[in-house]
């Protein structure tokens, strides 16, 4: 069988899986749409999390963006995981003690305040909405360059089964097809990286083979895969690639900004509120942050043995020589050479060669053409295609039922129409996620130019919003509405014009010279998040102090036992 | 000083208060005050008298455990001293060993890596994973405790 019916046949069969997983579990209530019911088993919890962060950015773009970058790409290994740490300890135990189904909810009630809900209400969506386009963009690239089909007729395919169980099933149909989707990245990013260790180092485990002695011909070289890549990086003329090149002050701050956004995210936060208990919202995060280190632990090696072998392929060999992928990927315009000096020799080198460089490869390369440019067999190349559209459809379901819930819930519930039924505000939850893949489908199939751009500053801007006003309302009873409302605005409006000024308004002044403290927009969101935290402090303290009924929640978010009870929530026994 | 002023904000207040208020402190005074009364005539040292020596054990079990300090507030308390070294770790385990302090780091070499290029490609999501996991043990314990005291308190009264 060819890499082609390969394909073909493992996705129809992934996407065969969804659907039976997505009729299985239907919902039948709001609560059931919005939590699952609140009975999600933590460990499978802690799956469906995983796939619900790892984008399609995680999986095709950022092994990638580290084999380019060297040791600079740390900054996304630790961000994207580090998250998980405040996750757990400071964030999704107590909101899970609250006892609702979204952020707005907790916010909107801890500062007993309807413009505080509709600010994060907004915040939510916006960044839900940045973030989902990205991912119906990668479904559709990736049907495109598996499955020869017109990016559109692939962002269709792709709406048209997020769709089916977004619409359906909700929270607890994503749920169940999350862990489904889990499994099958999960597949598809560690066969070939065992593979190229095997080859690469003898050694199964990419995580031990990244740092052991390359074999050649089944003999070691007596040198470590590091050392092999520094010593061929710097004789083409790159920078070394364990050594970082961006400013410490740079690094630590998009570090912070990617950390901490991890943990304001709203499609990550609201995964904790399907579980049964406190303590299963706990546990549900270890075994989130167990499930996602897999795969973050592998990527960097499986960028370090991609970076060599791209290196050692390419290094010295005659242009008519060039091997079989390399033609293929041309064809789809990722990657390109021309011989500029004529001498019928590749040369693929870094700036401080004296040769000019006559290659470029896009770095989404290093995860798509892995297993043709390690010679693995077809099959793998299929599971590349199925794992790829199941951490971008994963990533947009998730995205799609926090803005869907965001207006049925907080925006019609909690705002405009509370006197609306049950069954009501299911069928609003369930329209609002129709018009929700409607529009993701547009930005994927038209995508605005700006998108690539802002992707990465959801983060930010959710570090700067969400994240001190959570953070503030459990661990301090004297923050009040005004504080958290104008740290929120403060925090979001300095990210936002900060970004914006650097993106779009001035790019050319966008370097070192001219950032703040030397922070580039990418980290600015850590800096926003300080003043977020000073301005609600020091709002808060010259301002009285929230009401004793907001202080007794306080209280009982901080003690031990079982979620809330509010009026209103219908609880589903036996679920 | 007002009322509502930034000192509050520091929890100064409340860590006092939660002291003060703790069960143990309220029953020592209690006790305290009993025996002083009973035993006032008599003229021996302090640490001979009962109430001197439930005083001195208070003293030194405080010191070696808090498991008897059960309230609520004091749940709570002793949740931030549970979070703060791990807090700690965490900081040191991403942003100092692998940011701040890399280029020392990666002086020593550690299995085929620089330590600090491991640290900040694979070490410090495994002490993430360890931080985490261990905070669920610990909170697990914290709240069996709490279980434990509450039912006690029941049985007792």
């Amino acid at each position: 069988m060819s890499a082609q019916s390969w394909t073909y046949l493992l996705v129809g069969l992934t996407f065969s899986l969804y659907i039976a997983v997505a009729i299985w579990a239907r919902a039948g209530s709001t609560k059931e749409f919005y939590v699952a019911g609140g009975g999600v088993p933590p460990y499978l919890n802690g799956m469906a999390t995983g796939a619900d962060w790892m984008s399609a950015a995680s999986f095709i773009s950022m092994a990638g963006l580290i084999s380019f970058m060297g040791r600079d790409g740390s900054v996304y290994l630790m961000g994207w995981t580090g998250g998980y740490v405040l996750l757990a300890l400071l964030l999704a135990p107590y909101l899970r003690k609250f006892g609702k189904f979204t952020v707005p909810d907790f916010v909107g009630d801890r500062y007993g305040s309807q413009t505080a809900r509709m600010v994060a209400v907004v915040c939510a969506i916006f960044v839900s909405f940045t973030y989902v386009a990205g991912q119906m963009r990668g479904v559709g690239i990736v049907f495109s360059r598996f499955l020869n089909v017109d990016i559109n007729t692939g962002v269709l395919l792709g709406m048209a089964i997020v769709f089916f169980y977004a619409v359906l099933g909700g929270m607890k149909g994503i749920t169940y097809t999350q862990v489904a989707q889990y499994c099958v990245m999960m597949c598809a990013f560690l066969v070939p990286a065992i593979f190229i260790s095997l080859m690469l180092t003898g050694i199964a485990v990419p995580q031990l083979g990244f740092g052991a002695e390359v074999l050649e011909d089944g003999v070691g070289t007596g040198k470590s895969v590091l050392q092999t890549l520094d010593g061929l990086s710097t004789e083409l003329g790159f920078n070394a690639y364990t050594e970082g090149q961006k400013s410490k002050v740079d690094v630590f701050f998009i570090c912070a900004a990617l950390m901490v956004g991890t943990a304001g995210l709203p499609h990550v936060i609201v995964r904790f509120f399907t579980v049964p208990s406190v303590k299963g919202a706990r546990i549900s995060a270890g075994w989130a942050l167990f499930f996602i280190a897999i795969l973050y632990t592998t990527a960097p090696a499986v960028a370090a043995f991609a970076r060599l072998n791209l290196l050692r392929t390419l290094k010295d060999l005659p242009s008519d020589q060039l091997p079989g992928w390399f033609q293929r990927w041309a064809d789809a315009g990722l990657v390109s050479f021309t011989d500029k000096n004529g001498d019928g020799i590749v040369q693929f080198v870094g700036p401080h060669s004296t040769f000019a460089n006559e290659v470029t490869i896009d770095r989404d390369i290093i995860v798509l053409a892995n297993p043709e440019i390690a010679h693995l067999p077809d099959w793998v190349t299929g599971l590349i295609a199925a794992g790829g559209l199941a951490a971008a459809l994963s990533t947009a379901a998730g995205l799609l039922l926090v803005i869907s819930t965001s207006v049925s819930h907080d925006f019609l519930k909690k705002g405009l129409r509370p006197q609306i039924s049950e069954k009501g505000e299911l069928l609003a939850a369930r329209i609002a996620a129709g018009v929700a893949v409607v529009i993701a489908g547009y930005f994927g199939i038209h995508p605005p130019g700006f998108v690539a751009q802002v992707v990465a500053f959801a983060f930010g801007l959710a570090a700067a919003s969400f994240f001190p006003a959570i953070i503030l309302g459990i661990f301090s009873k004297r923050v009040n509405r005004q504080g958290a409302v104008s740290g929120m605005l403060a925090g979001l409006i300095f990210t936002m014009s900060y970004i914006v000024y650097f993106k779009f308004i001035a790019p050319e002044l966008n370097n070192a010279e001219h950032w703040l403290f030397g922070i580039s927009p990418e980290g600015i969101g850590s800096l926003g998040m300080c003043l977020n935290f000073a301005i609600a402090l020091a709002v808060s303290a010259v301002t009285p102090a929230p009401s004793a009924e907001i202080q007794q929640l306080v209280d009982k978010i901080r003690e031990p036992g079982p979620p809330l009870r509010h009026e209103g929530v219908p609880e589903v026994e036996g679920h | 000083m007002p009322r509502n002023g930034w000192w509050q904000l520091l929890g100064l207040k409340a860590a006092i208060g939660s002291l003060i208020r703790t069960r143990a402190v309220s029953r020592l005074r209690s006790h305290f005050i009993n025996c002083s009364e009973r035993y006032r005539s008599t003229n021996l040292p302090l640490l001979a008298q009962p109430h001197g020596l439930f005083l001195l054990g208070m003293v030194i079990s405080i010191a070696l455990n808090d498991k008897h300090l059960v309230k609520k507030r004091d749940y709570w308390r002793r949740n931030l001293l549970r979070l703060a070294p791990l807090l700690a770790i965490w900081f040191l385990g991403s942003y100092g060993v692998g940011i701040l302090w890399v280029d020392e780091l990666d002086k020593i070499q550690f299995f085929g890596f620089p330590l600090g290029f491991f640290f900040a490609q694979q070490g410090s999501i495994y002490i993430f994973l360890l931080l985490v996991l261990v905070y669920i043990r610990t909170m697990n314990a914290l709240d069996a405790d709490y279980e434990q005291s509450k039912s006690d308190k029941e049985q007792n009264s």
